[in-house]
């Protein structure tokens, strides 16, 4: 996955470097001095000729630098914007546009549940799911967030309104062992499914989900997470339907729920 | 002895581990404890007319030394260390919101939306 986004990214300043590689690969020699070079000492002899013959060269090669720093940075800033805002956008304009049109979110994943059982994205197929990414350590939204989570599914139930399975997945994979899960969610409602798993495996949901998430203040062996809180739904095929931020309150996110569910079902008739 | 009080004063705060190699967070008591401390603690800051007791960590303590001291037996120093700044975070929201509400600034759903989002994004 990463690698396929790091080609995919860098093909551009890439091809770019390729051409104008003659003139810049006397300055890669000095960084690298591998004898597997990518170009001949022949290709850089030849190169030498019009470096001094044209003048524009020795422009072009501060302004690939430029273009190539600012693509970087590029790739870098909209990496992050899209990470908090990519679910929002959602929000707005086109709400039901997602599925096909808008950027995919979500995918296949292989995490454990609090009893340690292997729960992946096929297992919550066939119901509507609402996913929470937090922690347990969370000081003060992530609590807030499963309460709301809980209250909405109370809510939910009441209206017997179909059976939307709650989800809680772990970005602390490190701090959040399935028995520590277990015990944070059973103090809300013990209806929340709650997944962890590796690192890896958790990193690479987050990325799959577009989830921001970040260590900071470390101290010690404790630290904070900085992330978006977000709660997503998930159609039966475990396609995002809606994105809903910490500003829904929990009346609001049941409204919100049962129109996309609602809507679903009549436009199936 | 000295070591054995100083991790009998640090027990609080330090993580217990599970058996599965987790680590317990604070569970709904030591948060709503914790809560407690944090709100004891602003109360104090508000009557002393201070913000910013990270900046002025001096004065806060001077000022509130009993409510920090039993704010910071209650939480852990990440947490601590976090509601001081969420408070002047959302202290300068609020000051920003009425001064432009002063101005004649009409709210917007999207306004109110972006600002919700990334300045109320806690941890």
């Amino acid at each position: 996955m990463s690698t396929y986004f790091f080609r995919k990214r860098f093909k551009a300043p890439f091809n770019l470097l390729q051409r104008l590689g003659p003139a810049r690969s006397s300055q890669f020699r000095g960084y690298t001095g591998s004898p597997n070079h990518k170009w001949s000492d022949k290709q850089l002899h030849e190169a030498k000729k019009p470096l001094h013959s044209k003048s524009w060269i020795s422009y072009a090669v501060p302004a690939a630098l430029v273009v190539i720093a600012g693509g970087a940075m590029f790739v870098h800033h909209n990496d992050k914007k899209r990470a908090i805002l990519k679910g929002s956008s959602q929000r707005t304009g086109s709400e039901r546009n997602i599925r096909g049109l808008g950027p995919v979110i979500g995918g296949p994943f292989k995490l454990i549940d609090t009893d340690c059982n292997s729960v992946t994205d096929r297992d919550l197929r066939g119901n509507w799911t609402l996913i929470y990414f937090g922690y347990t350590s969370s000081p003060d939204v992530g609590p807030e967030e499963v309460k709301k989570m809980a209250k909405a599914i109370d809510i939910l139930e009441s209206e017997q309104n179909p059976n939307i399975k709650p989800v809680f997945i772990s970005i602390d994979p490190e701090r959040d062992s399935p028995s520590h899960l277990r015990a944070y969610l059973e103090e809300f409602d013990t209806r929340i499914i709650g997944l962890t798993g590796s690192i890896s495996a958790i990193r690479q949901t987050a990325q799959e989900y577009r989830i921001y998430f970040k260590k900071f203040d470390e101290e010690g062996g404790d630290y904070l997470i900085e992330t978006s809180h977000k709660m997503y739904l998930m159609n039966p095929d475990m396609e995002l339907v809606r994105c809903f931020g910490v500003e829904y309150d929990a009346e609001q996110l049941c409204e919100e729920i049962l129109n996309e569910v609602k809507g679903v079902a009549s436009s199936d008739k | 002895m000295g070591w054995l009080s100083f991790s009998g004063a640090a027990a609080n705060t330090e993580p217990k581990q599970t058996s599965d190699g987790g680590l317990i967070a604070p569970d709904r008591s030591e948060r709503s404890q914790c809560w407690e401390g944090r709100d004891g603690f602003f109360r104090c800051l508000d009557k002393a007319g201070i913000v910013d007791s990270v900046k002025e960590d001096a004065k806060a303590r001077a000022a509130c030394a009993e409510e920090l001291r039993a704010f910071e037996k209650v939480c852990k120093d990440s947490w601590v260390t976090y509601f001081k700044k969420r408070r002047v975070m959302e202290i300068q929201r609020d000051a920003t919101i009425k001064k432009l509400s002063a101005e004649g600034a009409q709210g917007m759903e999207v306004t109110n939306e972006v600002t919700g989002a990334s300045a109320m994004r806690g941890k």
